[in-house]
C-alpha cells in the first residue's frame, strides 16, 4: 500500500516531468524491472485518455444538442413563416374563388333578370322616350299658350316655318265661327280635315303627323288661308 | 471556436439553406468544428436516423437521443481520423447509430436475463465508447469538487476543446497551476488530486461492468 502511494507520488512527478536527472533514471530502471509499476502508468495513462475523451464527448454532445436545438426552434419558426404564407395563400386563393364565384352568380343572376331588366328598360325607355320628347318638345317647339295670343292672331301665322319634331299649335280668335280645320298641302290638296267643336280656340297637331313640305290652313266658311311649312 | 463561414451562393429561403454538401465538405466542416455543417447533418440526415431508430422494437432511447449519440461518436471519430471514408458519411452515421440501437436493446436484454443481441461488427463501433459510457455513469456519482480536480489535472478545462488521438497524448496541468486556479497551495491540490482519483480508481475497478470491459 506504502509502495503504491509512492508510485502513485512518483507517476504524477514523472508525467509533469519534475523528476530530477537521478530520480528519473532509477524510475526508468524500475519501470522496466517491476511490472506493478508499469502497470500503475499504463493504467494512469488509460485512465486520464478514457476520462478526458469522455469529458471531450460530453462537451462535443452538449454543443450538438445546442445546435440540434437552434436547428428545431428555426425549423419551427421557418415552418411557422410557411404555415403562414401558405395561409395567406390558402386565404387569397379561397377569397378568389368565392369572389370569382360571386361575381358569376352576379353575372348569371343579371343575366336571368337580364329579360325583365330589358322590358323594364324599354317600358322605361319608351316612358323616357316620351317624357323626352314632350320636354325636348316643350323647350325647341314654338307653342304659346292661350293667354299670349291675341284674340285677332291666327297661328301658325302666315309663311310660318316648324321643324318636323315640333307640336303645331293652331290657334284662333274665339268669335270666329269654325266647324272643322283643313290643311292643304302645296299642290293643294287636302291633307286633313279635322272637325272641331265650336268653343274650341285651338288645337295640337302632334309631331311628325305632317311631312315636311309646304302646307295651307283654314278654318271653313272662313275664307282666310295661312302657309306654314314644315322642314326635317 | 473556429467557424467556416458560409458563401453567398447558399442564399437563405425563408432562412431555409437549401445547399448540399458534398462528402468532403461535410468532413471538413466536422473537422474545422463548423455549427452550419452540424445543423446541416441534423436537417439531412435526422430522417433517415429517425426512420431507422424506429424499425426497433423495446427502445429505451428516442430517435433523438440515438442522433445526438450517434453523432457525438462520428464527429469524434472523425476529428481523429477513425473514419477511414470507405463509406459514406451518412452510411456511417447510421452504422454508428444502429449500433447505439443495439447496445441499448442489449442492456435491456441483460436486465430481462436475455442475451441473444449480436451488435454488428464494423468500424464504426469500439469498445472505446463503451468504456466512456460506463465512466459516465461513474463519474456522476462523484462529487463535483473530485471531479472539478480530476477534470483540472487531466487538462479539460472549461472551454478547452481537446482532441486526444494516439500521436496526441493528454497533457496533465500541474499541480501549481491548479493551485492557482483553486487558489489552494500546491501540496493541498497534490493531496486532493490523489485523494479523488484513488477513490475513483476503487470506485472503477470494483465496478462489474467496467470490469467485463477492460477483461
Amino acid at each position: 500500500m506504502q509502495r503504491n502511494s509512492e508510485y502513485n507520488d512518483q507517476i504524477e512527478r514523472y508525467l509533469d516531468d519534475t523528476l530530477s536527472a537521478t530520480e528519473k533514471v532509477l524510475f526508468d530502471e524500475r519501470l522496466k524491472a517491476d511490472p506493478i509499476l508499469s502497470k500503475m502508468l499504463s493504467s494512469r495513462i488509460i485512465l486520464q485518455n478514457t476520462w478526458v475523451k469522455n469529458g471531450q464527448h460530453k462537451h462535443i454532445k452538449a454543443h450538438i444538442n445546442h445546435l440540434i436545438n437552434i436547428e428545431k426552434q428555426e425549423h419551427k419558426s421557418r415552418s411557422t413563416k410557411w404555415l403562414v404564407a401558405a395561409s395567406l395563400i390558402g386565404l387569397l386563393g379561397i377569397s378568389s374563388i368565392f369572389f370569382v364565384q360571386h361575381t358569376r352568380n352576379q353575372n348569371d343572376r343579371e343575366f336571368l333578370a337580364g329579360d325583365k331588366i330589358l322590358n323594364r328598360d324599354k317600358s322605361e325607355k319608351f316612358i323616357q322616350g316620351q317624357q323626352n320628347e314632350i320636354k325636348k318638345y316643350g323647350s325647341v317647339d314654338s307653342v304659346e299658350t292661350n293667354k299670349t295670343v291675341a284674340d285677332n292672331r291666327y297661328l301658325p301665322a302666315d309663311r310660318s316655318v316648324y321643324r318636323a319634331s315640333d307640336t303645331i299649335l293652331f290657334t284662333w280668335p274665339a268669335s270666329v265661327i269654325k266647324e272643322r280645320l283643313i290643311i292643304f298641302d302645296e299642290k293643294g290638296s287636302e291633307v286633313a280635315e279635322l272637325p272641331l267643336k265650336t268653343d274650341a280656340i285651338e288645337y295640337k297637331l302632334l309631331p311628325s303627323t305632317l311631312k315636311p313640305g309646304s302646307y295651307t290652313w283654314t278654318l271653313p266658311p272662313n275664307a282666310l288661308k295661312y302657309q306654314f311649312s314644315i322642314r326635317q | 471556436m473556429k467557424k467556416v463561414t458560409m458563401g453567398l451562393s447558399q442564399s437563405l429561403v425563408f432562412g431555409y439553406n437549401k445547399k448540399k454538401y458534398a462528402e468532403a465538405e461535410i468532413l471538413e466542416g466536422i473537422i474545422k468544428n463548423n455549427d452550419s455543417m452540424i445543423r446541416y447533418i441534423y436537417r439531412s440526415f435526422f430522417p433517415g436516423i429517425k426512420f431507422m431508430v424506429g424499425s426497433f422494437h423495446n427502445l429505451s432511447l428516442d430517435a433523438e437521443d440515438v442522433f445526438q449519440e450517434g453523432l457525438t461518436r462520428a464527429v469524434i471519430n472523425v476529428r481523429e481520423k477513425k473514419f477511414k471514408g470507405t463509406s459514406s458519411f451518412y452510411t456511417y452515421l447510421t452504422s454508428i447509430c444502429r449500433n447505439v440501437c443495439l447496445k441499448d436493446i442489449q442492456r435491456s436484454a441483460k436486465r430481462c436475463e436475455v442475451s441473444d443481441i449480436i451488435i454488428e461488427n464494423d468500424d464504426s463501433e469500439t469498445c472505446e465508447d463503451e468504456l466512456i459510457d460506463r465512466m459516465t455513469a461513474i463519474k456522476n456519482s462523484m462529487d463535483e469538487a473530485c471531479k472539478q480536480i480530476i477534470d483540472l489535472r487531466f487538462g479539460l478545462r472549461k472551454g478547452k476543446d481537446i482532441l486526444i488521438n494516439s500521436m496526441n497524448p493528454v497533457e496533465n496541468m500541474k499541480f501549481e497551476e491548479i493551485a492557482k486556479l483553486l487558489n489552494i497551495e500546491p501540496d493541498n491540490a497534490r493531496q486532493r488530486f490523489r485523494r479523488c482519483f484513488e477513490k475513483f480508481k476503487i470506485v472503477l475497478f470494483n465496478d462489474h461492468v467496467w470490469k467485463e470491459l477492460t477483461i
